[in-house]
């Protein structure tokens, strides 16, 4: 008989990470770890992609600053300016696809990259310009006519399926289980037509606000998809701690965040859970916890401060890169980031779709 | 050689494209028209690429670099012991900024690359406005560059380079030190935007003296008669380019 069995109390057995005095309240704001038995670890050769919501395009800039091979391409050739390239969307994502806010946005993309989902809504047009209605933002003035834009999304298309068939490491950041679709085929928008771009058309356009039982057969069926072209492809799952813009589900929105990030986070657990390369990092806990008394939420209570950023990366650093070099590698990255924008108040910028309503709703 | 005093001296600044001026005025300097035989001078700065790194970043501000700092001092309109201009009333004619024609690539539809994207194929789309921004930035710290000089008196003119060579087996015979080369359309139309950008761009104190059609047959390629080594032109290209200096400026 093991000496486990004499055991009157399993807590007692359990680490120092099991315990909310000893972990949390003994533990300085910028010391919580909740991370615990990392699945695997990424190297320096991973060719690493993020997508997702917003907060995904942190991850992105803090692996790109700390020297670990961010794959992006879909670029712009080395003479564009740095300046000129972010504006236009290249490199703030593995590929232009701008945020991918739900996990039906991520499988219809697979699903439109590969050729097995062709959505009715082609373009929307505006006034001397035509906008992608999958990634209405990622050109700054929309495109000239649509045959540029069905060249650029052809192109795309083309970057995502080199994109998922080359990636050692997928991290996807889980934003929203609300979204906005077509009601003839279920396209899912980024962004509700009307608001901002598009035109609202109530016959057409339609509210959906995914259940866990949608969102985890949608993560699984991705799974499935990047596997099948991808087989050794490792996934990390992050859900955003951005709090919704606003809500079409009826409820307070406060609620609705709740619900929202509720449904993402359980189902990005039960997922790591069962698939043995699949892994879910805990940057949700980390900058939205009661712990750190909001301190990572700038005044609004919704946008991410840089030490919350600093805090989650750390840890994903530490966790799955080598900590030394990745250490150096940070204190260099953001050394070089303060002195480059002369930045010293931590605010960092992000493309958000999201927000755009906020600005159309004046 | 200096040059101190000589205030209605022509001076040109340029790439290797002023090169093959100089070569020529070397060769043939007894042929020239008499008004180039005097107060007329051709420097040679740099490659090309300079143009974009014609004002560099310091501690305390721009600072010209330095490769062009001593050519303006042994010029005589600048001296850079002392950081002082002293180029008031000389006529300084550029001929920086065409490199860009043989180092972008767009299809004739202004909509393409070629290089340095690795997706397999030559057509990437860009979309035309990148490319527009892309170049006018590239040539912004020349404009700068011009500028300052025109603050400091002078006469300030930009010159063409020599309109796109028509073929890509002529420049790879004779340059096979360039890996790649665009096709000539991309050239073409990287070219036909660097001479917009100029014409739009300068004003005042900064002229352009748009050479181009002098050079180019209808398509707007290099004239057989100037072919040289198929990024430059040939002396002919020379003497008629200085003839056109003489009477224009």
């Amino acid at each position: 008989m093991s000496d486990k069995s004499k055991v009157t109390c399993p807590y007692r057995l359990m680490p120092e990470t099991s315990f909310w005095r000893k972990s949390i309240a003994n533990e300085r704001i910028g010391d919580v770890d909740p991370v615990v038995s990392p699945k695997f670890s990424i190297s320096l050769a991973d060719r690493i992609v993020t997508a997702g919501s917003c907060f995904a395009q942190h991850i992105a800039r803090y692996l790109q600053d700390s020297g670990y091979h961010y794959l992006v391409v879909e670029d712009m050739p080395p003479f564009v300016p740095e300046n000129i390239r972010s504006t236009w969307n290249y490199g703030t994502f593995s590929a232009r696809y701008g945020n991918i806010y739900t996990t039906r946005q991520l499988v219809q993309l697979l699903q439109r990259a590969y050729g097995t989902f062709i959505p009715l809504e082609d373009f929307w047009q505006e006034k001397d310009h035509f906008i992608d209605p999958f990634r209405p933002y990622i050109q700054p003035k929309g495109f000239p006519s649509v045959s540029h834009l069905r060249r650029d999304r052809e192109q795309h298309l083309r970057a995502v399926r080199r994109l998922v068939e080359t990636a050692n490491v997928f991290i996807f950041t889980l934003g929203l289980t609300e979204a906005w679709r077509d009601r003839r085929d279920g396209a899912v928008y980024p962004v509700c037509p009307g608001c901002g771009v598009g035109r609202f058309e109530g016959d057409v356009h339609e509210f959906k606000n995914f259940s866990y039982m949608e969102v985890y057969a949608d993560i699984a069926e991705f799974l499935t998809c990047l596997r099948a072209v991808n087989p050794l492809v490792k996934v990390v799952l992050t859900v955003s701690p951005v709090p919704l813009v606003a809500t079409a589900s009826g409820n307070h929105v406060l609620s609705a965040t709740t619900y929202s990030k509720s449904v993402l986070r359980a189902v990005a657990g039960a997922v790591s859970e069962e698939y043995d390369f699949v892994e879910y990092f805990p940057s949700f806990e980390v900058i939205s916890s009661s712990y750190n008394l909001g301190t990572y939420y700038e005044d609004d209570l919704r946008t991410i401060k840089a030490t919350g950023v600093d805090h989650v990366m750390r840890l994903f650093l530490k966790h799955y890169c080598d900590r030394d070099a990745a250490a150096a590698r940070m204190t260099t990255a953001r050394t070089r980031k303060r002195s480059s924008s002369g930045e010293i108040s931590g605010q960092l910028r992000v493309i958000c779709e999201e927000e755009k309503l906020d600005a159309a709703l004046g | 050689m200096r040059h101190w005093g000589k205030m209605s001296a022509i001076f040109v600044f340029g790439d290797s494209h002023a090169g093959t001026l100089l070569e020529y005025r070397r060769l043939y300097w007894s042929s020239l028209p008499d008004v180039l035989q005097e107060n007329f001078h051709v420097n040679f700065v740099d490659e090309g690429g300079l143009a974009q790194e014609i004002l560099i970043e310091s501690v305390d501000g721009r600072m010209i670099n330095p490769i062009m700092q001593k050519t303006l001092h042994l010029a005589g309109l600048y001296d850079r012991y002392n950081t002082n201009f002293s180029c008031k009333g000389a006529n300084i004619l550029l001929l920086f900024g065409f490199a860009d024609s043989h180092m972008i690539g767009l299809n004739p539809s202004w909509e393409g690359f070629c290089l340095g994207v690795d997706d397999g194929i030559d057509d990437y789309y860009i979309d035309t406005r990148i490319l527009t921004e892309t170049l006018r930035w590239r040539l912004n710290k020349l404009f700068e560059f011009a500028e300052i000089l025109a603050d400091m008196g002078a006469n300030v003119t930009f010159l063409p380079g020599p309109p796109p060579h028509k073929e890509n087996d002529y420049i790879a015979e004779r340059r096979p030190d360039l890996k790649t080369i665009p096709k000539p359309e991309f050239r073409r139309q990287t070219y036909r935007e660097l001479v917009e950008i100029f014409t739009l761009r300068c004003s005042g104190g900064v002229q352009f003296l748009n050479l181009t059609t002098a050079f180019s047959d209808r398509e707007g390629y290099l004239l057989p008669k100037y072919n040289g080594d198929g990024v430059h032109a040939n002396l002919e290209y020379a003497r008629d380019y200085l003839s056109l200096i003489s009477e224009k400026v």
